[in-house]
């Protein structure tokens, strides 16, 4: 399982003050620790606040503390280009977050993907808005994976997050979300990615329901997710998920995690 | 005291690790046999942590994983030489017991020196080494013990082997076995390791 650090996002009213403050040390402390949890990636937004120069002064700053590729977060093809032309070393490891298939973010943003050749993430999302069905969201990322693939991009780069919709909404949004991610993986080479408090909205225990989502999504082919490495208990349900998907030989990693105390039940 | 680089890749279970550094070291020239016993050195306290419940039993399965793959890579540098055997041979691990990573490595380490090996395999009955022994007539044999419960089907083992006669040496090896097992089952050898084993063969076959 991918985990994709999400603490260092500007919508975060205290984590906004630290950036906009130039607070170097409590983002760097921040960007470690999440490495230390075992992110894999971290996602950088400073859409609220100065966007573009927060956005390259905090790529920097993370960069000289820790090595984990970049997740360059903003719907502004702008701050992506800034976030990638700050980013030292293999540019091809960073993960933008997002494309879709809106044709302005589409028109700006995929020339910035193909130029670096890096991951991006793409959202099943037109100008029409968020599809209702599983079908059109299997369409849009149809029409995504061709766009890429005629451009000979490597499709196992792309990450697919087919937008999953509240429970509160709809009672069937989850199962609906789950068998699109069986659908695309089964109909494409991608990965497929979500984040996980959408889920949950306005509903009470959140961060349970985001938890068993979190599992039912990784046994649905769930390559990635964008949480808060942080959390012991969710990084436990990513760690157990892991261990009963087979994705842990002879579960190294969950009795590692187990002895230094980071496990919790 | 500082621990070789190889053995604590091993006990960390760094699979990945242990492999390029036994590639690396064969490549070095140094020898496939001081390349094992760093092996050993790591499965040692692998044995110790899981002993002490630190360890997990899929960790004891992995180690022994790493450790076969390991060994794979190092056969045939250990293989070669003369194709005329030194002797014949006979090894089991004893009535009751199923471990075989040690006895293996033996096999492995006695094959690769030139020994003519009789494998009887695991949870080896007293008859069957009696029988091994009569139609083979290898003056040496040796059985592998991991668990200390398993010691007096060992000793029974010995003891038929004597009543019968046979003029054969008996060399017993585990990680717990000493100067006092080997007296009490009434063996005339034993070993630490798989290299003591290999000593013991060439001490007899001179």
């Amino acid at each position: 399982m991918i985990v994709i650090g999400e603490k260092l996002n500007s919508a975060v009213p205290n984590i906004r003050e630290l950036i906009n403050a130039k607070n170097t040390a409590a983002v760097q402390d921040l960007a470690l620790k999440q490495a230390e949890a075992g992110a894999d990636y971290l996602d950088l937004n400073t859409a609220q606040g100065d966007e573009l120069p927060n956005m390259e002064w905090i790529v920097n700053v993370v960069q000289e503390v820790t090595d984990l590729p970049l997740c360059i977060d903003s719907t502004s093809a702008r701050a992506v280009k800034t976030g990638l032309d700050a980013v030292k070393g293999d540019k091809g490891r960073v993960l933008v977050n997002s494309i879709s298939l809106e044709k302005s973010r589409l028109d700006e943003m995929l020339p910035l993907v193909l130029e670096c050749r890096c991951r991006v993430i793409g959202l099943t999302v037109d100008d029409n808005g968020i599809p209702k069905t599983i079908e059109d969201r299997i369409r849009l990322t149809d029409r995504l994976v061709d766009i890429l693939a005629k451009k000979n991009y490597d499709l196992s780069n792309l990450y697919i997050d087919p937008l999953v919709l509240p429970l509160a909404v709809h009672h069937a949004n989850a199962g609906m979300f789950f068998e699109c991610i069986r659908e695309i993986k089964c109909r494409f080479n991608v990965k497929t990615i979500s984040g996980l408090s959408n889920i949950s909205f306005n509903m009470p225990m959140r961060k349970v329901i985001n938890r068993y989502f979190l599992s039912i999504g990784m046994a649905s082919g769930m390559d990635a997710a964008i949480l808060d490495p942080l959390d012991n208990k969710i990084m436990t349900a990513v760690r157990v998920t892991d261990l009963l998907l087979g994705n842990d030989r002879f579960g190294k990693n969950y009795l590692k995690l187990y002895r230094s105390g980071v496990l919790t039940d | 005291m500082a621990v070789d680089a190889l053995s604590k890749a091993m006990t960390e279970l760094e699979e990945d690790e242990v492999s390029a550094l036994v590639k690396s070291r064969l490549d070095g020239g140094i020898a496939p046999l001081e390349i094992v016993n760093a092996l050993q050195a790591g499965m040692v306290e692998v044995g110790k942590r899981f002993e002490s419940g630190e360890f997990f039993l899929s960790e004891l399965v992995m180690a022994g994983e790493i450790m076969k793959d390991a060994m794979t890579i190092l056969e045939p540098q250990l293989s070669g030489g003369s194709s005329d055997s030194k002797g014949t041979v006979i090894i089991g691990t004893v009535k009751g017991d199923i471990h075989d990573l040690g006895k293996d490595i033996v096999v492995m380490l006695l094959k690769g020196s030139g020994y003519n090996v009789i494998d009887l395999g695991v949870d080896v009955p007293k008859e069957k080494f009696v029988e091994a022994i009569k139609e083979s007539q290898a003056p040496l044999v040796g059985m592998s013990v991991l668990l200390t419960s398993c010691q007096e089907a060992m000793k029974d083992a010995i003891t038929a082997i004597r009543a019968e006669g046979l003029d054969i040496k008996v060399l017993i090896g585990g990680n717990y076995v000493d100067k006092t097992v080997m007296e009490h089952v009434g063996a005339d050898y034993y070993g630490k390791d798989a290299s003591d084993g290999l000593k013991v063969a060439e001490q007899i076959f001179s």
